[in-house]
């Protein structure tokens, strides 16, 4: 009898334990999902973005020739060279780590607000730049180092505590997302942020459209306030 | 009088075929809520991150790497 309720007692303890610890993961991930129901179009369909991605074609060579040989490197690339040649070894978990560590050492320049370009890698590792440009690179980065299209994309989010838009780049990898911040290492999940868009080169996903706190109207705002 | 006519029918028509326009369809409107967005927040950097040594040791020769082609900065 006292044996049986020992036992009762240990399994209770055991599944309390074990309840929170297998549900972590589900409550990292509660911010954003790689699922496809939100999908809007195309990324061609978005010119933003597919003026960038022409930008990033023409220039892609650049890179290669750099990765391919060092005597062909500006100086601006020698050190992306480096992360690229000596990082295409590590595994995944690490290769996300250098990629947001090796981005966010770069220069960081403000763009003015109504000119705020949206630069390729190329671009950024000659000129610097801000949010959304650090969150590209790193997306470029991580497709060099090998990341898959569906596993990458970088999300413009709402900022609830800075009160501004925002941009950060989320990766799946090994069931979780990893969301990559400018501001120090990859986490999972970031409570602070709405995720209103997502963009990769296959897609554009839109958050906004289907979350019960949007606003309905979609007239800019001055900043601090939201207009999706 | 014939002239009057014509010209309200063809305003009838004209308004007929504006109305027929379809309206800019969801997926454009919301391209163009995306298109408006200025993404400009600024976050300074922290310091609390772990450093992996395989990782460490790739950025710091990435540093060399510039470092070595770096202008000479003025005394």
């Amino acid at each position: 009898m006292i044996k049986r309720s020992i036992g009762a007692r240990f399994a209770r303890i055991a599944l309390a334990l074990a309840l929170p610890v297998g549900l972590c993961p589900v409550i990292a991930n509660a911010g954003y999902s790689f699922a496809d129901t939100d999908y809007l179009t195309a990324s061609e369909n978005f010119p933003r973005w597919a003026t960038l991605m022409a930008r990033h074609a023409a220039q892609t060579a650049e890179l290669d020739a750099c990765v391919a040989d060092g005597a062909r490197c500006p100086s601006a690339l020698r050190a992306f060279r480096e992360v690229m040649v000596d990082g295409a070894s590590l595994d995944a978990r690490r290769k996300i780590e250098l990629a947001n560590r090796f981005v966010n050492t770069r220069r960081w320049s403000i763009e003015p607000r109504r000119d705020d370009d949206w630069r390729t890698l190329d671009e950024f590792l000659h000129r610097g730049g801000d949010c959304e440009d650090f969150a590209i690179a790193k997306y470029f980065l991580l497709r060099r180092l090998g990341f898959a299209v569906n596993d990458v994309r970088v999300a413009i989010t709402w900022d609830r505590q800075v009160r501004d838009y925002h941009a950060v780049t989320l990766v799946h990898f090994d069931g979780r997302v990893y969301v990559l911040d400018v501001d120090g290492p990859p986490r999972f999940g970031q409570d602070n942020y709405r995720f209103l868009f997502s963009i990769n080169e296959s897609g554009v996903w839109d958050h906004a459209s289907r979350d019960p706190h949007r606003r309905n109207d979609d007239v800019q705002r001055p900043t601090g306030e939201e207009h999706l | 009088m014939k002239s009057t006519l014509l010209a309200a029918a063809a305003l009838t028509v004209a308004s007929v075929a504006a109305a027929d326009q379809p309206p800019p369809s969801d997926v454009e409107a919301r391209l163009a809520a995306l298109e408006k967005i200025n993404v400009t927040a600024h976050k300074a950097q922290t310091a609390d991150e772990a450093k992996d040594p395989q990782v460490e040791a790739i950025l710091q020769k990435a540093a060399q790497a510039e470092g070595d082609t770096a202008p000479a900065q003025p005394q």
